[in-house]
């Protein structure tokens, strides 16, 4: 049976004024059992930096959409709880 | 059987493929269709690269400026084939070699890509902003 797979992928590196960015990426395979074919989910995860003195440290990019979504999913979720607890204690 | 329908068995010899014959009939079109397979899912496959997510960079005198998206692809598809004998004979006796095959195919698909974020990198610092905050 086919596996969901999950990887980081590194692209090229590329460079301005002795600043190297490299990105990279977090997959998701989903293959769907029984069809060929499946789902690819591809987002940014991060850029690696390396500047021209040396110094190297990893970005990571936010999915600040994403953070939103879950964020008003939850406060939703919250705020049907409340009510629920409220009505029942009437 | 009819005399119509006798003639009709009669023609019909001359003019269907052998059962040897038809499966690679049938099969012919499979190349080309396991080509037009191979093509969309290499397509599809393009969704998984880190060339999908992170735009060409656009250099601004020492900026670099890479926008960034999420990119999520559904495909699936689906494909048989059939071959079929018919060894019957006519009124005199005679076999009559009748045989044919079919094949067929779907699939479909979806790519959906928003955009997340852009990485502006410079020689003093490397940040990441909000796309919608950058100025047009």
């Amino acid at each position: 049976m086919p596996q969901i797979r999950s990887e980081i992928q590194h692209g090229e590196p590329v460079s301005a004024r002795g600043t190297q960015v490299t990105p990279v990426t977090k997959t998701l395979c989903i293959p769907i059992p029984g069809i060929s074919g499946g789902l690819v989910w591809n987002r940014p995860y991060a850029v690696e930096v390396r500047t021209a003195d040396g110094k190297e440290w990893s970005l990571p990019v936010p999915d600040v959409t994403r953070q939103a979504q879950i964020a008003l999913l939850v406060m939703g979720l919250i705020g049907v709880l409340l009510i629920g607890l409220v009505s029942r204690k009437r | 059987m009819s005399k119509k329908s006798n003639d009709l068995v009669e023609v019909l010899p001359a003019e269907v493929v052998t059962a040897e014959e038809a499966p690679a009939d049938v099969t012919m079109a499979l190349p080309k269709s396991m080509d037009m397979v191979k093509d969309t899912m290499d397509k599809f496959l393009t969704a998984a690269s880190v060339n999908a997510v992170y735009g060409e960079p656009i250099q601004s005198g020492d900026t670099l400026i890479i926008p960034t998206a999420e990119v999520l692809s559904g495909m699936g598809f689906g494909m048989g084939l059939g071959v079929g004998n018919n060894a019957a004979k006519d009124e005199q006796g005679k076999p009559v070699q009748n045989s044919g095959g079919g094949g067929g195919g779907g699939g479909g698909g979806r790519v959906l890509s928003r955009p997340v974020a852009v990485v502006i990198a410079s020689p003093k610092a490397c940040v990441w902003s909000r796309w919608w905050m950058l100025p047009r």
